[in-house]
């Protein structure tokens, strides 16, 4: 899958990746009205990463729906809406949207962008307030729905039990580790909103250990997400327990690297000579 | 401003031919690409994967700088800077660079056959080089106006000249010729009766601003081209985002919707 926010609409991708041997393409997080985003600069290089803070810039659902999903439906591949609002009722809006439209094959629950001011981050810090915006959602569709969960907590477990009690049919983590970059020289943040969200290889060890957090706790599946570049990297997420991998900020140094990681798994599991990828979910061997 | 391109670009695997010193800390990256050297477009970029392993993490933008279709090559100007430019120093011949390419949109050249003023600012001058070589077989007259700080800092100057342009320079301490910012030398020339039909400019923001201004009291027609820190080069990450003139606030994508912008379009005081 691709990770929301890091794959455009698809449409930007089409002519460098085949969108046809994704599993699924998750688009970037749609809001009921057009949003500017986050002023300059946005982002900024770290150690084996990024932090990011774009603020969900786009056009509204309403726009996606008109002009881009249409584009999107002549591909086989799954789509999934990524959905934020600043209340519940805006996500119960967004969700109720979605489920009218064909050619959407799940919610994503954007509960955990910590660029936005309200809303965002301030569900999936909470269990109450994730129940919350979960249960509204789950009242206004029948299709998936995926709550994707931030890493700013201190127990990612209890958030994503609360999901699931909510009714969420599948977690999705991680999202971006809240962090900050300086430039001694100016003395000033390199991001202009001074915090964003890490992304990249620097947080695959803290999303590994979410995840075999996660799927230890709850018994939906689990979405593993969080600096994959490569098809080891994603073994690791499966054998924590995620029963599907999203490559994000890859993409953004290589175009086709959700497509290397599905060759490289594909390459792995013939040479292990393991019949179905399904064995190794979750079959990481704990220490005792 | 070129036209909106669609994301057309990809990942190549490209031989490095020359990677030399034209003077100072700059060097040139020549890279053998017949088909980019071919469909390449002045104005646009690249951007290179400098680092084998995960530091630095991103990969590098780079306007091309000289295209030789003939030849089979394309070069990039590149200063060294930092910890990629440094690991780009490094490359020899049949070493191998990969390069997403390529990327962003292109200079407009209106009808006509008035002179055009290319101005720029230190290493600005990269696109604004491969927008005289392609104008130049034309015959249409070209008048670069580069600025520097000091007269060692000075590039392009041969590349103009070579490709057949009026050269004028101007240095901030005075070192060589104009004695002040470039701006003020095109003010100077159009004081003195110059005509242009369009103004290009590339270099440090402020410098754009001002020569975007000179233009706009001349009534003449401006192109930049815009640099910001990316992660992608290809319309998703949303990074390189430049806020435009507009009512309410609005961005654009440097990486998509330019490097090229009409310099009307920009908001030069903020980010």
């Amino acid at each position: 899958m691709t990770a929301s926010g890091t794959f455009g609409y698809g449409r930007e991708m089409a002519e460098m990746v085949d969108l046809n041997r994704l599993g699924a393409l998750v688009v970037k997080t749609l809001q009921l009205e057009a949003r500017p985003g986050n002023p300059s600069p946005r982002i900024c290089e770290t150690p084996a990463g990024m932090i990011n803070s774009i603020g969900l810039p786009g056009a509204g659902i309403e726009h996606f729906l008109a002009e881009d999903l249409p584009f999107l439906r002549r591909y086989e591949t799954p789509v999934i809406l990524s959905v934020a609002g600043c209340r519940v009722e805006e996500y119960e809006a967004l969700v109720r949207r979605a489920d009218e439209c064909e050619g959407i094959a799940a919610i994503e629950l954007n509960i955990s962008c910590p660029n936005v001011k309200q809303g965002g981050l301030a569900f999936s810090v909470d269990p109450a307030a994730t129940a919350g915006v979960v249960s509204a959602c789950r009242a206004a569709t029948r299709k998936p729905l995926i709550a994707k969960l931030t890493p700013n907590v201190t127990s990612i477990a209890a958030i994503a039990r609360a999901a699931e009690d909510a009714g969420a049919d599948a977690i999705a983590a991680i999202n971006t580790i809240l962090a900050m970059a300086i430039n001694v020289r100016t003395r000033r943040p390199r991001i202009a909103t001074n915090v964003g969200g890490l992304s990249g290889p620097a947080i695959r060890p803290v999303a590994v250990r979410m995840v075999w957090e996660i799927a230890s706790a709850v018994r939906i599946p689990v979405i593993g997400m969080g600096g994959i570049m490569n098809a080891e990297d994603a073994l690791e997420f499966i054998l924590a327990g995620a029963t599907a991998v999203a490559v994000g900020t890859a993409t953004f140094r290589d175009p086709a690297a959700a497509l290397g990681v599905i060759d490289g798994l594909e390459a792995f599991l013939r040479e292990q000579g393991i019949a179905r990828i399904r064995e190794l979910v979750g079959a990481v061997e704990v220490w005792r | 401003m070129g036209d909106r391109v669609a994301a057309c670009a990809q990942c190549w695997n490209l031989p490095v031919v020359a990677n030399r010193s034209p003077g100072g800390r700059y060097r040139e990256l020549v890279l053998r690409a017949p088909e980019l050297a071919a469909r390449m477009r002045p104005g646009q970029f690249v951007n290179v994967r400098c680092a084998e392993g995960l530091d630095p993490f991103l990969r590098r933008p780079f306007s091309v700088y000289r295209m030789d279709r003939a030849g089979g090559t394309f070069s990039l100007l590149y200063d060294v800077v930092g910890r990629g430019t440094g690991m780009m120093a490094r490359w020899e011949p049949g070493d191998a660079a990969d390069v997403l390419a390529p990327l962003g949109n292109w200079f407009a050249v209106p009808d006509g056959g008035g002179p055009l003023a290319l101005v720029a600012g230190g290493v600005g001058v990269v696109p604004l080089v491969a927008l005289a070589e392609a104008v130049a077989p034309t015959g249409r007259p070209l008048h670069a106006l580069l600025g520097a700080r000091t007269a060692d800092l000075l590039l392009g100057e041969a590349d103009f000249r070579g490709l057949g342009a009026t050269v004028d320079v101007s240095t901030d301490d005075g070192s060589r010729d104009h004695h002040g910012p470039v701006h003020s030398l095109l003010q100077a020339l159009l004081d003195r009766g110059d005509r242009f039909d369009v103004v290009y400019a590339c270099g440090p923001r402020a410098m754009m601003a001002a020569v975007s201004r000179v233009a706009e009291g001349a009534g003449l027609p401006c192109f930049v081209s815009m640099e910001a820190g990316m992660a992608c080069g290809f319309g998703v990450c949303m990074g390189c985002a430049w806020r435009v003139r507009a009512d309410e606030v609005k961005y654009r994508l440097v990486c998509t919707d330019g490097p090229i912008f009409d310099a009307r379009e920009i908001l030069w005081d903020m980010a």
